[in-house]
């Protein structure tokens, strides 16, 4: 069982999740910790002890952070946790989420890994920004 | 039997969720079924970009009438989406067997409107709706409201208690 914790700058945590909620009604086994304005580093850091102190307590078999930007606040506070051997419930940060990486997500609650996780999620992510492009207008066939 | 799934959805093609569908059930192709989304060219241009790995065809009521007994007779597999129950039920009163390997009609969102009550999380019926799913489930569908595979999920059984509530 893996548990995502969507780590980021303001509001966007908190609101990845309310917009999953719109496409899959339920979004299991997901939490966030934003790093607030007003609350700065320090409540931010405690705010994510508490939510891994929690966390550690449940079982599961690791953690995935999501978070929002490489070497920000929340990606660096979520590493001193994901780097720390000792604790019982092994933790991976995987960086750079989007909204239908955090759909993809939810398809990987029951896996037991967070490393093997965080990199299928990257490999996936990576074909999640796309250019549109008009299809060329052909006539229906009839081959079924 | 060519239909593998039979999804009600208002989105009609979401590229995402048909990927998820898609991953879990028999799919060579989806016939996509809507009297509006297949008149405009330009929106039916955007449904068929948002699949690219399957073949599409997008029909309105009329024509899928006439092509759907083609589709049921081939040895491939195929899925039926319906932005509309009432689309569904004009396509069975023509005399089409839409049975599938799924076993049930699946129902993903259907937006509040203004003249609908809401029967579970983004799913809401409007009179015309309600009527069609009864006239499906008397048919002997049953009807299976998910918005995705692994989801909880409840019957028309169960929404028609809580609208006689």
């Amino acid at each position: 069982m893996i548990h995502f914790v969507i780590a980021t700058h303001g509001p966007l945590a908190e609101a990845l999740i309310t917009s999953a909620k719109m496409v899959f009604g339920e979004l299991p086994s997901t939490s966030s910790v934003s790093l607030t304005e007003a609350g700065g580093i320090e409540l931010f850091k405690q705010d994510f002890a508490i939510h891994m102190v929690a966390l550690q307590q449940q079982k599961l078999d690791g953690i995935v952070v999501l978070c929002d930007l490489e070497c920000g606040t929340p990606y660096n506070v979520a590493c001193t946790y994901a780097f720390d051997d000792s604790l019982p419930v092994p933790i991976t940060v995987l960086t750079g989420i989007n909204f239908p990486t955090l759909l993809m997500a939810a398809d990987l609650t029951e896996e037991n890994d967070p490393t093997s996780v965080a990199h299928t999620l990257k490999q996936e992510a990576l074909g999640t920004i796309v250019v549109a492009k008009k299809p060329a207008t052909v006539e229906q066939d009839d081959d079924f | 039997m060519a239909i593998s799934f039979v999804r009600i959805d208002d989105r009609v093609i979401h590229g995402q969720l048909m990927t998820r569908w898609a991953k879990e059930r028999p799919c060579d192709g989806i016939v996509a079924i809507d009297d509006a989304v297949a008149a405009d060219p330009l929106l039916s241009q955007v449904m068929k970009g948002a699949v690219t790995d399957v073949k599409v065809w997008l029909f309105d009521t009329q024509t899928a009438i006439t092509k759907l007994p083609k589709v049921i007779a081939s040895e491939k597999k195929y899925f039926v989406i319906a932005k509309s129950p009432v689309t569904l039920q004009n396509i069975c009163k023509a005399g089409i067997d839409i049975s599938n390997l799924n076993n049930n009609i699946n129902v993903g969102p259907m937006s509040a409107r203004a003249d609908t009550v809401t029967i579970g999380s983004n799913q809401c019926v409007n009179p015309a709706e309600i009527a069609a799913f009864d006239y499906l489930t008397e048919l002997g569908h049953q009807i299976d409201f998910r918005l995705v595979p692994d989801a909880s999920a409840y019957s028309w059984q169960d929404a028609q208690a809580k609208l006689n509530k």
